[in-house]
């Protein structure tokens, strides 16, 4: 039973953390656009987060700790609070997107404006936060969040010439009709999608929820290894369904009714009720996982009492995080800023910020003090300096490629 | 060592003018102009005209191209009533959106002129057609949401070719 809460928590990270309403946009939109020409991204940021996961992986084992502890203690505070500045405001970018993408789910589903559900899934997720068990929680949504393999099966029934998608896909070259800027500026926005720093921060600190000692690595090191990959196919499933059915008919990807457009053309009412289903359960997941996630990282650096499996008279501080990101989440979706906005511009501005992230694991996962014998392979570490030249390249790139193409124009 | 000399200190000169501005007040002099450059809408030109038109006429496309899958979805009793209506009133509000801002732009040329007028029309015929979809799918009447379909098909033909006569 334990081998088996372990690896769903792989699997809640693969769907809820790796397909998310990032994911869900990004994948769509691109399609849509590009058709499979950005689809070498996916495995790019997968293979770079599960190269980064792994590390936090065994930092967790080795010494039971969270990530944002040790980098504090080995960096120093300054660089510390850089760290959990640039990775809280990610978060909480990524937590209101992924609310207002419930809301989103649920006006789909209900007919009711999505406005009148953001009071209601802020007060669900707060909810399910507080009195929901960890491991039912991840069971729940990681099981439900299988329901996005739907985006597989319409792919499947479409019957597209999988030849000219393979074609298309290592074409490495934006379409005829499209610039080579705004082909660049999605391929990061993917790669954001992709590489989201609060998925790495969930994993290690759901970790020391759930006491994983040197024993478990091989565990976590299956749920890495299985778990993300199955996300980066669902994530093609459904890049490749708006290519092949939303591109044709020119239909750009703008809300998440159009992203449901292939299933529903293809599956009907029952692949209606299935994607939106899944649509919800990635989304709330990600909103848990975002939720937590800021607590973790503020609690961890301040050096509070944390644990979801505390309660709040144990850890005031780390619910007070949880309760306040919450309440900001909230409030900014409450302002009418489009959703599916907030999530383009929370991807690109979670690419320019992923080395602030992913440098510290590194350094940490390097470190013999902690880890023992259990630091960075040779092969892991030429890996990772690779991922990192890339990571710097991309942060570079972002906002100008931004600014230059007026996000993806 | 050779030190630069300071103005007061070259032939001819007695010392600074008061008004003569100096390098920092140049800098910032530039740095203002520059923002105040950045905060000012650009001079329209017929080629920005036709790069907006362009723009418009492809995220109109997908506007109703939206609404032509809503229709054929409709035909097969594919969907349940809240989501085909969410997904019409969107991309009803998304092509609204759109003719707006096109229609807020000042042609600048007189030859833009009859852009405008090729362009307005199919702009005005999508959101109206997206209107008239989402209230047949409210209504849930058939012969309705194909008379939409009809329209919204005649529309994208028609933003189809000027897709091609513009690119």
């Amino acid at each position: 039973m334990r081998w088996l809460a372990a690896f769903t928590l792989g699997l809640l990270t693969a769907i809820g953390g790796f397909l998310d309403i990032g994911d869900l946009v990004a994948n769509s939109v691109v399609g849509s656009r590009f058709g499979m020409t950005l689809a070498w991204v996916v495995p790019v940021g997968v293979v770079g987060l599960m190269v980064f996961t792994e590390m936090s992986a065994r930092v967790v084992t080795a010494t039971g700790r969270g990530t944002f502890d040790l980098v504090r203690e080995r960096l120093g505070a300054r660089v510390g609070l850089a760290n959990l500045l640039a990775s809280y405001l990610i978060t909480l970018l990524t937590l209101s997107a992924q609310m207002g993408g419930i809301a989103l789910a649920l006006e789909l589903a209900s007919g009711i404006h999505y406005l009148l559900w953001v009071p209601v899934v802020g007060f669900l997720v707060w909810i399910v936060l507080w009195r929901l068990p960890f491991a039912y929680m991840e069971k729940t949504y990681g099981l439900l969040g299988l329901a996005l393999v739907v985006f597989g099966v319409a792919l499947w029934r479409m019957g597209p010439d999988l030849g000219a998608l393979f074609t298309e896909a290592v074409s490495f070259s934006p379409p005829p009709n499209e610039g080579a800027a705004v082909w660049w500026y999605y391929a990061i926005t993917l790669f954001g999608a992709a590489m989201t720093p609060y998925t790495v921060l969930f994993f290690s600190s759901g970790g020391v929820e759930e006491k994983w000692t040197s024993e478990d690595l091989a565990t976590a090191r299956l749920n890495v290894f299985f778990g993300l990959p199955l996300g980066g196919l669902l994530s093609l499933a459904i890049m490749g369904c708006a290519a092949v059915l939303l591109m044709p008919a020119g239909v750009q990807v703008s809300d998440l009714g159009q992203v449901a457009l292939p299933v529903v053309s293809t599956l009907g009412r029952l692949g209606l009720i299935v994607v939106i289903l899944g649509f919800f359960a990635a989304t709330f997941g990600a909103a848990l996982e975002s939720g937590l996630a800021a607590g973790y990282g503020v609690a961890q650096y301040f050096g509070w009492h944390w644990g979801k499996t505390l309660p709040p008279a144990s850890a005031p501080y780390f619910h007070l995080v949880i309760m306040v990101s919450l309440l900001s989440g909230t409030l900014f979706v409450l302002t009418g800023v489009d959703p599916i906005t907030v999530t383009e511009y929370s991807l690109v501005f979670s690419a320019a910020a992923l080395p602030l992230t992913y440098l510290p694991i590194l350094v940490v996962a390097n470190d013999r003090g902690y880890l023992g014998d259990q630091v960075n392979s040779r092969f892991t570490n030429i890996l990772a300096s690779v991922y990192l030249v890339l990571l710097c390249v991309v942060s570079v790139a972002a906002i100008p490629l931004m600014l230059y193409t007026k996000a993806g124009q | 060592m050779l030190q630069p000399r300071s103005p007061s200190q070259e032939p001819g000169r007695t010392g600074r003018s008061p008004a003569q501005p100096t390098a920092p007040v140049l800098a910032l002099v530039a740095v203002l102009l520059l923002l105040v450059a950045g905060c000012t809408a650009p001079t329209p030109t017929a080629g920005s005209y036709r790069d907006a038109a362009e723009q418009t006429v492809t995220d109109l496309l997908s506007a109703v191209g939206t609404g032509v899958l809503l229709v054929e979805i409709h035909r097969g009793d594919r969907a349940f009533s809240p989501y085909a209506e969410t997904t019409a009133e969107d991309a009803e509000d998304a092509a609204r959106s759109i003719a707006d801002t096109f229609g807020t732009r000042q042609p600048p040329t007189a030859g833009s002129d009859a852009l405008r007028a090729e362009l307005s029309p199919l702009c005005d015929t999508a959101v109206n057609a997206l209107a008239d979809l989402r209230i047949a799918l409210k209504r849930d009447d058939s012969a309705a949401v194909e008379a939409a379909g009809r329209t919204l098909r005649a529309v994208s033909s028609g933003l189809s070719d000027l897709e091609e006569s513009l690119s």
